[in-house]
């Protein structure tokens, strides 16, 4: 539905602006957050319990 | 955790024996166990041999450094277990989530029960000790059991439910539901199947809770299992209960990136929007987890973002 609202408005400032924005996409802050994004995702996994089997015998 | 399966060969006849020889052979066959005493660590780290002159503690020093080892991974699998004891039989549900996205094909989540602390005799060396974890059932044992994990998309998760009958034998004070995430689709170098165990959990039954909150609603039911809410209130409708949901959907919609609202959780879309996205595009520190700040789903949040929200603003906001 958002989608549909990039009318003629949305078009007139891509025109304008577009080679200006698309010039600063990849930045110190993209590289920063990817970098940040990367340390959260490892910091949540869970710590792998420590599973052991024992095969043996008993009286 | 651990699991002892019980060598039936090496039962003595007139002691208490824990008879479930094909359990044993199915799974000593993953390991291809041959001697006993075998320990098998995480299904890949084997350690074949007992105690000399029943020194037991000289096994400390080299499983310790496997041990220390193995305890520094981190897996991608959670294993949550809930479950209620009615009469004899126990009615269990494992939840396996997931915390990024991997392949699960040929992973299997496998279930055993076990009896804690049985007292048994060592008797090479005469001396009795309780004995840990024994196995007592292989539940998910054979093909037409085995129980794939079909989830592959992190915060996925997968129930597993099912049941089974304490037996008149067993102490059930200390029988535990004990579930593991296992691979059953490598091959390593030499051609050879291998086992890593990726998750494990265990849990006494009679403390596994069904509603570990105490509101009155199962856990497998309850939109907070962790949080009492009685009434289930969950005003946006996200299947979250409003005591536990950090973010109110009503209000935090594509365009209102600042979260602000009229009463009734009608979002304000306006142009403090936008300086806040273009603040965040400028220094991208995020303030809270609701906030929506990709306009365009298009998972970048990026200056084209900005225009759509411009637009939409421009447009009337809401």
């Amino acid at each position: 539905m958002i989608k549909l609202l990039f009318n003629l408005t949305s078009r007139f400032f891509i025109i304008i602006f577009g080679p200006f924005l698309l010039a600063q996409q990849l930045n110190e802050h993209d590289i920063a957050y990817n970098e940040l994004r990367e340390v959260v995702e490892t910091a949540s996994r869970s710590q792998q319990v420590v599973w052991l089997e024992d095969f043996t015998g008993i009286d | 955790m651990s699991i002892e399966w019980h060598s039936d060969a090496l039962t003595s006849s007139d002691t208490i024996d824990f008879p479930i020889p094909e359990a044993y052979s199915y799974r000593a066959g993953l390991y291809d166990v041959s001697g006993i005493p075998h320990n098998q660590f995480n299904g890949i780290y084997e350690f074949v041999g007992g105690a000399s002159n029943c020194a037991w503690q000289d096994f400390y020093d080299y499983r310790t450094e496997t041990y220390e080892e193995l305890i520094q991974q981190e897996s991608l699998y959670e294993i949550d277990l809930e479950g209620e004891l009615v009469d004899s039989t126990f009615n269990y549900s494992v939840v396996v989530s997931l915390e990024d996205d991997t392949n699960t094909d040929n992973i299997m989540l496998e279930l055993f029960v076990a009896e804690d602390s049985i007292l048994a005799l060592w008797s090479a060396c005469d001396s009795w000790h309780l004995t840990r974890n024994v196995a007592r059932a292989y539940l998910t044992m054979g093909e037409e059991n085995q129980l794939p994990i079909t989830i592959n998309t992190a915060g996925e998760s997968q129930i597993f439910s099912g049941s089974f009958i304490i037996s008149d034998g067993w102490d059930e004070s200390k029988v535990k539901l004990i579930a593991v995430v296992q691979n059953w689709g490598d091959i390593d170098e030499d051609g050879n199947s291998t086992y890593e165990i990726f998750q494990a959990n265990s849990g006494q039954i009679f403390n596994i809770p069904l509603d570990r909150d105490y509101d009155g609603v199962a856990n497998l039911e309850d939109n907070c299992p962790d949080e009492p809410n009685p009434y289930q209130e969950d005003i946006d409708g996200d299947m979250i209960g409003d005591v536990c949901d950090p973010c109110n959907d009503l209000v935090y919609v594509p365009g209102n990136v600042n979260g602000d609202a009229n009463e009734g959780y009608q979002p304000i879309i306006d142009l403090f929007d936008i300086l806040f996205l273009a603040d965040y595009i400028e220094q991208p520190v995020i303030t809270n987890d609701c906030q929506v700040l990709d306009i365009l789903e298009d998972e970048t949040i990026n200056n084209w973002d900005l225009i759509v929200l411009t637009d939409l603003v421009m447009n009337g906001g809401n």
